[in-house]
Parts: structure tokens; C-alpha cells; sequence
């Protein structure tokens, strides 16, 4: 069997759900979506789209994933809202971090 | 850094999905053509007032938000929200069936015992998932049940807390025995521990989803976890698993003591939670909710 098709999930999934899969599928065959994160390693959100990319291009999707890709500098000041959306105590971690890097 | 990426990368796509808030401005760089849909997979629950209303005329010029679950609605975002859970994969490395053989060979590369119970937890060590309450309630169990802790996970590299577990005079002092701590990067190793061990914990102050509890009940054991973020949309107290306060350490031993005596109970739990994961947090479904999602966008 296909390794990344959709199909070896029945077991797991069931036929009614691969059956809703395809159906929801067909109105958007060919629909070309790009996602756009800032890791393709570690973390849950790379692990995800790891799998659900080529899942969209197996029922007909034609998903793409790019990467915000810049200055490493850059890139820890753009962690900026991640982390302080988490709790506002994070600001001082991220005083100390920009302390570091800068 | 939004604005060059933005201008160098063709985006000749038909919708957009931006994922967590690092490339959230580059849509302002953008010719508005079609939808973009903005996939925050934080949790938002409690932001920071200042950044949210920086980051609001930016997040409003998206067609809709996606976030995990309803707690992450973000109250006064006049931006069409919906929620999408996020999911497991049964076929990958951390999840894949795995023999007794594998496991305990793997168990035994990293000289993990396995002739008494394990207790788990799988998570970043930084302190919003408690390494130190870990230890706490461990020490407490401990003393009632001869049992083994392993704590699996990467080391935070942006959080200067991080490696503050390895100087904890409880460890250094106390001589608590037993005790593995592992920072490598290994799935199969992960996999391994989730299915070994007796109780899984997951004790995070503060979580996203939790999608290492979501693994541990895939592989029918049983969990303690805290009822932050995601956590309860998977585990039902009593029914799927237990679920206790934040630095409750008195109610998680409590319920840790229960599993490890009661073999019965542990395995009932284990098994509800494998039916709910089965039901709810796989791929396929998050799939579905996607191409739903896409197709209503169009």
C-alpha cells in the first residue's frame, strides 16, 4: 500500500470518514493552498503539517508549505509575540534573552 | 524579515494559511487576491493586552482564524473563529506500533529499568509543564510504591528557566532514586516510554493542546494530567483518564497511587481514552476539518 495515502487509515478511521474525506475533497479538487510556518523541524505544528500535506495532495488538494525564512537574528526578535502571547512573565525571560543575543 | 520574504516568495496559491504569529505581518506585503486564513496554534487564552491590540489590525486583515480549542476563542476578535483540534498520527515514529522486543530494547539503550513501574512525562523541560512539581509529586509516590520516573523532552533552548530542574536541590540533595531525565531528540524512544509506562503525567501549568497526552492514551495508558488548555477536550475525569488542578500535588499522587494499585482501574481508563483519541484526535479528522474549512472559504 501507498505510503503516505489516505487509505491505510480505515483501520483507524473508518470507512464513513475516508467517504466524508473525499466528498468534502471534490469541491475543491485542484484548490492549490500554500501553508506558511517558520520551522520544518520540532514542534508540534511542523509534525502536523508533516502529515497533513501530503494527506491534502493525496485526496486532490494541491498543498504547499514554505517556510518565513530570514536572518537568524531576525528570526529571535519575530519570537517575540509567540512567546509573550503565552503570559505576560515571558517578557522578562525575553529581556534577558535579547540581552543575550543582542 | 516578513516584508523580504513576502516580496521574494511567488504565492500564486489559491488560500493561504498562515500558521502561529512569526509570518502573521507578511499579509501586509501582499496583494489581497484571495483568502488567508490565519492557524494560531498558541494558546491565546489570557494574552497580553498590548500585544493582542498590536497585532489586531494585522490579524483582521485575515478571513478567518483557526484555533484549537473553544478557550482560545479570543473574546472581542471581530474575525470569524473556528475551532480545529489538532491531531495525531498513528503512522508516525512517536505513534507507530512498536513490539515488547522493540520496547524494551529501547529501554534498555537508555538503561531505563522496566522491573518496576514507570512513571512518564513527556515535555519541554521549561517551567510551565512543572518539571519541579514532577519531581515533588514523584518523591511523594515514591515513598508508598517503589516505581522509576523518566521525564523526556527537549531543552528549551529560549527559555533561561530551562536547565534551573538540573540545579534543584531535590535532586541534588534529597538523593531521590530512580530518577531519568533524558534531553535527546528521540521519537522512538518517546513511543517506547508511552507505551512502558504505568501512569503517563502531564502536570503543565499552562499548555497549548497537549498532544503528548493525546500519544500516551493512543498507546492505552493510563494519564494524570492538569486541566489547562486542551488537556480537558481529552481526558473526561474518571472516564478517560484523571485530571487534576495545577500544582495540585496531593490530588496527583493521590490519583497516581490509584493506578499503580489498581491495575483494573488504570487499564479501563486507558482503554476509554483510546476509544475517545480514536474518535476525535486523528489525522483523518483534522483532515476533514480542513477541506471543510477550504471549501466554504472558496
Amino acid at each position: 500500500m501507498d505510503g503516505v495515502g489516505i487509505e491505510k487509515y480505515v483501520d483507524y478511521a473508518g470507512a464513513e470518514v475516508l467517504a466524508n474525506i473525499q466528498r468534502a475533497a471534490r469541491t475543491i479538487y485542484g484548490l492549490r493552498v500554500l501553508h506558511v510556518n517558520s520551522t520544518f523541524r520540532g514542534g508540534g505544528v511542523a509534525m502536523m503539517l508533516n502529515c497533513l500535506i501530503p494527506l491534502m495532495n493525496d485526496v486532490g488538494i494541491n498543498a504547499d508549505w514554505t517556510l518565513l525564512y530570514g536572518d537568524q537574528t531576525f528570526s529571535r526578535s519575530q519570537r517575540r509575540p509567540t512567546m509573550v502571547f503565552r503570559e505576560k512573565t515571558f517578557l522578562s525571560h525575553l529581556e534577558r534573552n535579547n540581552a543575550i543575543f543582542q | 524579515m516578513n516584508k523580504t520574504f513576502a516580496r521574494y516568495s511567488p504565492i500564486v496559491h489559491d488560500v493561504v494559511v498562515v500558521h502561529d504569529p512569526q509570518p502573521l505581518p507578511m499579509i501586509r506585503y501582499r496583494q489581497r487576491e484571495n483568502p488567508w486564513i490565519w492557524r494560531c496554534h498558541i494558546d491565546v487564552s489570557n494574552p497580553n493586552q498590548q500585544m493582542l491590540s498590536m497585532l489586531q489590525p494585522i490579524i483582521l486583515r485575515y478571513d478567518a482564524c483557526v484555533v484549537s480549542s473553544e478557550d482560545f476563542r479570543k473574546p472581542g476578535l471581530a474575525l470569524e473563529t473556528r475551532i480545529i483540534p489538532p491531531a495525531i498520527d498513528p503512522f508516525s515514529e512517536v505513534n507507530q506500533k512498536m513490539s515488547e522486543r522493540t520496547i524494551e530494547r529501547k529501554l534498555a539503550k537508555y538503561k531505563i529499568p522496566h522491573d518496576k513501574p514507570l512513571i512518564v512525562q513527556v515535555s519541554r523541560f521549561d517551567k510551565w509543564k512543572d518539571p519541579l512539581g514532577v519531581l515533588e509529586v514523584y518523591k511523594r509516590v515514591k515513598k508508598e510504591v517503589d516505581c522509576c520516573l523518566v521525564m523526556i523532552g527537549n531543552m528549551a533552548s529560549d527559555d533561561p528557566e530551562g536547565p534551573a530542574i538540573f540545579e534543584d536541590p531535590l535532586l541534588k540533595t534529597q538523593r531521590i532514586e530512580d530518577i531519568h531525565l533524558i534531553t535527546q531528540t528521540d521519537p522512538l524512544l518517546v513511543n517506547a516510554l508511552q507505551r512502558a509506562a504505568a501512569v503517563v503525567i502531564q502536570l503543565s501549568r499552562k499548555e497549548g493542546f497537549g498532544l503528548t497526552v493525546s500519544e500516551a492514551m493512543w498507546k492505552e495508558t493510563p494519564v494524570v494530567a492538569t486541566n489547562v488548555g486542551g488537556i480537558p477536550m481529552q481526558i473526561e475525569d474518571g472516564n478517560t483518564g484523571f485530571l487534576i488542578q495545577p500544582q495540585d500535588y496531593d490530588d496527583a499522587t493521590e490519583r497516581v497511587l490509584k493506578i499503580l494499585r489498581d491495575p483494573d482501574l488504570g487499564a479501563e481508563l486507558a482503554s476509554k481514552g483510546k476509544k475517545h483519541i480514536r474518535a476525535h484526535f486523528l489525522m483523518p479528522r483534522l483532515l476533514l476539518d480542513w477541506l471543510e474549512l477550504l471549501s466554504e472559504m472558496m
